[in-house]
C-alpha cells in the first residue's frame, strides 16, 4: 500500500515536471516565432518602401526626359501649381532636353521646391535633380535637397542630349 | 520516461519546422526591387543609343570613329558594360562590333536596345546590350 502511493507520486512529479518543461519549450518557441514574424514584417516594410521609392524614380526620370510635360507649356507659366502643371518634363522630343525647360525648372528650385517635387510624384521624400555633361562630369543644373549621407535613398540615371552634347540626368530620392 | 521523450520529439518537430519556416519565408515574397533595378539597366541601355544616335556618334562609328561610342563607354562610369552591334542590311553583315574595355562577355540577362540608322545610302541595324558588371 506504502510502496503504490509512493509510486503514484512519483509518477505525479515526473508529469509535473514534463508538464513544465514542455510549458518552457513552447513559450520560448512561441517567442521565437513573434520575433522572426516581427522581423519579416520590418523587412517586408523596408522591401515596400525601396519599392515604391524605385518605381516612383523610374516614372520620374521618363517623364523628365522623354516628355514635354503636362501641359508642354509649362516653363512659361509664372506662378507653378498642381493645378496647372499636371506632369514635369524637360525634353523637346524624347531623349532631347529643352535648355529653356532646364532654366526654368532650376529657377522655380527656391520657392515652388515642395511644389515641384509633388508634381514629379517625389512628395515624401527628399529630392535632387542634377544635369551633367557625361564627358566632364561638370554640372550644367541642379535642383532641390540632397537627401542625408545616413538616409537610404535611392538613384536613378539616365541619358539625354542637351544641344550637341550628352548629358547626365541623376534623380536622387530618400528620407 | 515516455513523457520526456514524446516532449523531446514535440520540440524537435517545432525546431524543425521553425527552421523550414526561416528558409522559406525569404523566397516566398519575390524580389521586385531587383526586375525595378533591371528596368533601371533596360532604361539606361535605351538612352545610351538613342544619345549616340542622336549626337551623331552612330554614324561617326560607321565613318571608321570608333572612339565616338566607345568615349561614352568609358564615361558611363563603372559598374556599366555595354557592346554596341552594327549590320549592314538586308545582308546582316556586322560592319562594327565595339565594347566597353574589361567587361568580358555579353551577360545572359543583358538589356537589349535595336534601332536603324541610315548612313551613306545603306541601312544598317544597329544594337547596343547593357549589363551590370
Amino acid at each position: 500500500m506504502e510502496m503504490s502511493r509512493s509510486g503514484k507520486r512519483i509518477r505525479g512529479q515526473v508529469l509535473v515536471a514534463d508538464a513544465m518543461l514542455a510549458s518552457i519549450f513552447l513559450a520560448m518557441a512561441f517567442f521565437v516565432l513573434l520575433g522572426t514574424i516581427d522581423e519579416s514584417m520590418v523587412r517586408a516594410g523596408n522591401a515596400d518602401r525601396e519599392i515604391s521609392r524605385k518605381a516612383s524614380l523610374l516614372a520620374a526620370s521618363d517623364s523628365l526626359v522623354l516628355s514635354s510635360g503636362q501641359p508642354r507649356d509649362w516653363n512659361e507659366i509664372q506662378v507653378i501649381n498642381e493645378t496647372n502643371v499636371k506632369s514635369l518634363g524637360f525634353a523637346s522630343s524624347p531623349s532631347s532636353l529643352s535648355f529653356e525647360k532646364l532654366q526654368r525648372f532650376a529657377q522655380a528650385n527656391s520657392t515652388n521646391y515642395s511644389i515641384l517635387k509633388s508634381v514629379m510624384g517625389l512628395a515624401e521624400s527628399d529630392a535632387w535633380v542634377e544635369v551633367d555633361f557625361l564627358e566632364n562630369n561638370s554640372p550644367a543644373y541642379e535642383f532641390g535637397i540632397r537627401p542625408g549621407e545616413n538616409s537610404t535613398a535611392g538613384v536613378i540615371e539616365r541619358l539625354a542630349v542637351l544641344g550637341k552634347s550628352i548629358v547626365v540626368l541623376r534623380i536622387e530620392a530618400g528620407q | 520516461m515516455k513523457g520526456f521523450v514524446l516532449t523531446m520529439d514535440a520540440v524537435v518537430a517545432l525546431g524543425l519546422v521553425l527552421a523550414v519556416l526561416g528558409l522559406l519565408l525569404p523566397l516566398a515574397s519575390p524580389n521586385n526591387a531587383d526586375a525595378l533595378d533591371e528596368i533601371a539597366v533596360q532604361r539606361y541601355t535605351s538612352d545610351l543609343l538613342a544619345v549616340l544616335q542622336k549626337s551623331g556618334r552612330v554614324e561617326s562609328a560607321l565613318a571608321g570613329n570608333e572612339s565616338a561610342i566607345t568615349s561614352a563607354f568609358i564615361y558611363s562610369g563603372q559598374g556599366k558594360c555595354f557592346l554596341f552591334t552594327a549590320r549592314r542590311m538586308p545582308s546582316g553583315e556586322i560592319v562594327s562590333a565595339l565594347s566597353k574595355g574589361g567587361c568580358g562577355s555579353v551577360r545572359a540577362n543583358a538589356a537589349t536596345a535595336v534601332s536603324n540608322e541610315f548612313y551613306n545610302g545603306s541601312v544598317y541595324e544597329v544594337q547596343l546590350a547593357g549589363w551590370l558588371a
